[in-house]
């Protein structure tokens, strides 16, 4: 049981800083990011870069993430802005195929095999029967820390008034006097940047490959989306939850409902995640805390 | 024709209608009124199916369509037109008019695939159909122009083409001449009085209480999602609690345009 | 020579038919399919599982075409409720779920090696011959597809399904059912997808869960925005054109000293670049949607 609490706060706390980011850009251009989690990948393989020219690992992350959220905004400047101009449905196959030419980008330079940041080699801790690492125990301090700061400063600071403000009604925020081309940079940097920073985690966790963006698409879409796309909070709890859920789903003997012991194979696990989305969008579609959508 | 008893809509908390009754009779024409936020859009759309109310009935020719798709209510004889047309640049005008129309056989892929002579057959009539409402309303000329990209006024006149082209027992109006210039507000007057004398019943949203006085053989009054008032369009000035909740602003504006239109004339 | 121009040849038509359908649903009903290789899947697999049970190719198309038209049908019912973006999503999803199946269903599915030695369609001929036998067939299988597709788009209900993408509400007031529409467009495409999968399987004689990664999808997506979203003559053109493209990087190693699989990102990069560089210089592709002429008085 308390494996599967580790698993759960290590898994969603990688999916809650990449749904969080889905969550804001969603809310302020009303537009679903499919490459938002190559900016994940993107955050893993800077540092692989900088770590490489010789600089430290926490020189390297820092520099990695502020790397990943100015390209983000220049991406929003250059491409995304345009897309959005033709329509929805064209920036998000747009956004698809950005997805595609980062990962491509990415396996040209530097191949598909996975690549390994310059950690030391640490002893993991028993606890109560589970193998922590002290990588894993700061994985999880860190983006707890940076979710509540977020939180921090969407409340209370003028720039998260705007945020929210143009979340509440886009057409309205200008009336107000707001700039709303900064507030939408701003929102770009901060959410490619979570991205970025829960990617490198994930890499001196384990390990940084081309797919590391990819294998997280649905889980973190099923996460924004559970927790009702524009909600903060949601997105957050949305996360944990179907973290835990993926890994009760293994834990589980399903026996008391085939006969005999049955456990699901651990290659379904990514499964679980879909069958949540797809469950969710068909019968509540506003998500948890989320506004209704009007039908349509 | 058109009875709606009590219908209450809560949108997050706040009444968007509460409890507002309204009777339209067969070939009469109706007036909907009432300030901005009085309910109005939400009764059309409980009535034509987009949107399911919280409360009352919505019956159709003595049938009940409360919470009915808006499809199975226009399958009933009763067509909405919208405040903004929206109409798509990627039809032409001929395009949009047949998409109105009811080509039962065009509309499965089994009979387009196999029985092809006969939609071919089915969509001639139709296209006579669509040739002769658009000469009436004065779109002949623009047959094959996007629909998209006709000015706003013209897309209002092609909306009711559009929804002529299936035969409406009951048309309801959103608005129709948001957004349409003063010589188009007459002509579209005068083709909704030809309607009316045709057998089509109708009932209009309207801020402008000119088009109203000249279409509308009665009035009701909506105001926080009830009905105040029912009347003629002449006696809405008989009703202070009228006067108080609607005519302060666009009364003024009704006066203007009566007096434009005397100098006109 | 000739061969590699037939297997080209055969390769084009088989994604032209694929990208017939794909057409159908986000070019002409706007209906983003992320997961049309799901469809693909289901029809190829149909075909390689009854196959190595020894049971007729023809059967096997038939039941892919019966479970891919209730799949398309029931992922149709689901965009009922939907904005696009989020069924774009719940699409992706379901497609992973039929991947991860088929990885995973090992006893019947071949799991992560697949299944080989699928029987090709004119077997007992000599290499060439069969060939253009297979060019032949799939061209003829092609054409009833375009005939197909084109009959539906130019008709009442393909007009139907463009004021369904551009106007729903619209669309519903003018007494058509906007959940039949789409539940019938997506059963329709989904059938034409599933025959295009099961002769993909015995073209290359076989099909594994690597052929249904979202990779395939994307490709298609490209062939039908550089053809032109919502043109039926379009999708085609474009299925040839990115076809020859994509096979044709297959030679990169020739001209670039790189390693095998710096060769795969760069074929996955040109396709890439090529979609992104249409999305933003030439949306409407090759051969854009046509506002058809009005008809014409009798």
């Amino acid at each position: 049981m308390v494996e599967v609490l580790v698993d759960t706060a290590v898994r969603g706390s990688i999916i809650a800083l990449l749904a969080v980011g889905l969550t804001l850009i969603q809310g302020t251009l009303r537009f679903a990011n499919v490459a938002h989690v190559e900016f994940a990948t993107l955050g893993g393989y800077s540092a692989v870069a900088l770590t490489g020219a010789g600089l430290g690992l926490l020189l390297s992350s820092a520099l990695g993430v502020a790397l990943v959220a100015v390209l983000a905004v220049v991406l929003y400047r250059l491409l995304f802005r345009r897309l959005l101009r033709s329509g929805p449905m064209i920036a998000l196959i747009g956004s698809l195929a950005l997805a595609i030419v980062i990962r491509a980008t990415l396996q040209l330079l530097y191949g598909s095999r996975p690549r390994y940041l310059p950690t030391p080699l640490e002893r993991g801790i028993d606890f109560h029967g589970a193998l922590i690492t002290p990588s894993q125990i700061r994985l999880v301090c860190i983006s707890l820390g940076l979710l509540a700061l977020l939180a921090l400063v969407l409340k209370f600071t003028s720039l998260g008034r705007a945020v929210r403000a143009v979340a509440a009604n886009p057409e309205l925020a200008d009336v107000s006097g707001l700039n709303r081309g900064r507030v939408v940079d701003i929102v770009w940097m901060l959410s490619a940047g979570l991205a970025a920073v829960s990617g490198i985690l994930l890499s001196i966790d384990s390990a940084v490959g081309i797919e590391l963006g990819f294998n997280l698409l649905l889980p973190v879409f099923a996460a924004a989306i559970v927790g009702g796309l524009g909600s903060i909070a949601g997105a957050v709890i949305a996360a944990y939850a179907l973290a835990c859920a993926e890994s009760l789903v293994l834990q589980i003997d399903w026996g008391a409902i085939v006969g005999g012991t049955h456990h699901l194979e651990v290659g379904y696990r990514p499964a679980v995640g879909f069958a949540l989305l797809v469950v969710m969008l068909a019968f509540r579609p506003q998500g948890l805390m989320g506004r209704a959508v009007r039908r349509g | 024709m058109l009875v709606v008893e009590g219908i209450k809509k809560h949108f997050a908390g706040i009444a968007a209608l509460d409890g507002a009754s309204i009777e339209v009779r067969a070939g009469e024409s109706v007036g909907l009124v009432g300030p901005n936020g009085s309910g109005k859009s939400t009764a059309l759309n409980c009535c034509s199916g987009f949107e399911r109310p919280d409360a009352g009935r919505v019956l159709l020719l003595g049938k009940d369509v409360t919470g009915k798709e808006p499809w199975d209510v226009a399958k009933l004889g009763l067509v909405r037109t919208f405040q903004h047309a929206n109409l798509p640049t990627k039809m032409s005008v001929m395009d949009l008019m047949l998409a109105g129309g009811h080509l039962v056989r065009g509309e499965t892929i089994r009979h387009s695939l196999v029985s092809w002579k006969r939609v071919r057959e089915e969509e001639a009539d139709a296209v006579d159909k669509a040739w002769s409402i658009l000469e009436r309303i004065k779109l002949d000329k623009l047959a094959g122009h996007p629909g998209g990209k006709l000015s706003g006024g013209q897309q209002k006149l092609l909306s009711l083409g559009m929804a002529l082209m299936g035969d409406p027992k009951i048309l309801m109006l959103d608005e129709p001449t948001a957004g349409v210039n003063p010589s188009l507000r007459v002509e579209l007057a005068e083709h909704l009085r030809k309607l009316q004398t045709e057998g089509v019943t109708l009932l209009t949203v309207e801020h402008d209480m000119r088009f109203i006085s000249d279409v509308c053989d009665r009035v009701y009054v909506l105001d926080r999602g009830a009905i105040i008032a029912s009347c003629a369009p002449a006696e809405l000035s008989d009703h202070p609690e009228v006067l108080e909740a609607y005519l302060g602003r666009s009364g003024s504006r009704a006066v203007v345009e009566s007096a434009d239109r005397r100098t006109l004339s | 020579m000739v061969e590699y121009l037939l297997g080209v040849g055969i390769l084009a038509a088989v994604y032209a038919i694929n990208a017939l359908s794909l057409n159908l649903q986000v070019g002409v009903t706007g209906l983003l399919n992320f997961g049309q290789v799901a469809f693909v899947g289901i029809g190829a697999y149909s075909v390689a599982i009854l196959d190595s049970h020894d049971v007729p190719w023809i059967v096997g198309f038939l039941v892919g075409a019966v479970l891919a038209g209730a799949a398309g049908a029931l992922v149709g019912r689901l965009g009922r409720t939907l904005a696009s973006d989020y069924w774009a999503i719940a699409t992706l999803a379901l497609a992973e779920l039929v991947r991860l199946v088929a990885l995973n269903q090992d006893g019947f599915t071949g799991g992560a090696q697949g299944l080989s030695a699928v029987s090709g369609i004119w077997t007992g001929m000599s290499t060439t011959a069969r060939e253009a036998a297979t060019f032949a067939t799939i061209v003829v299988v092609l054409g009833i597809a375009y005939l197909v597709a084109r009959r539906v788009r130019n008709g009442q209900y393909g007009r139907v399904l463009v004021l369904i993408r551009e106007n729903p509400d619209l669309a519903a007031s003018l007494r058509h059912n906007v959940v039949s529409a789409k539940v019938r467009v997506m059963a329709l495409s989904a059938v034409m997808a599933s025959v295009c999968g099961g002769f993909y399987a015995m073209y290359i004689s076989f099909i594994g869960p690597g052929q249904l990664l979202p990779f395939a999808t994307f490709l298609i997506f490209t062939m039908v925005v550089v053809g032109g979203l919502g043109n039926t003559t379009g999708a085609v053109v474009g299925a040839v054109l990115i076809t020859v493209l994509y096979d044709g990087t297959r030679f990169v190693r020739d001209w670039i000293d790189v390693s095998a699989d710096q060769a795969a990102g760069i074929r996955i990069l040109v396709i890439g670049v090529v979609l992104l560089g249409f999305l933003l210089v030439r949306t409407e592709g090759l051969v854009p949607e046509k506002v058809k002429a009005a008809h014409a008085r009798r």
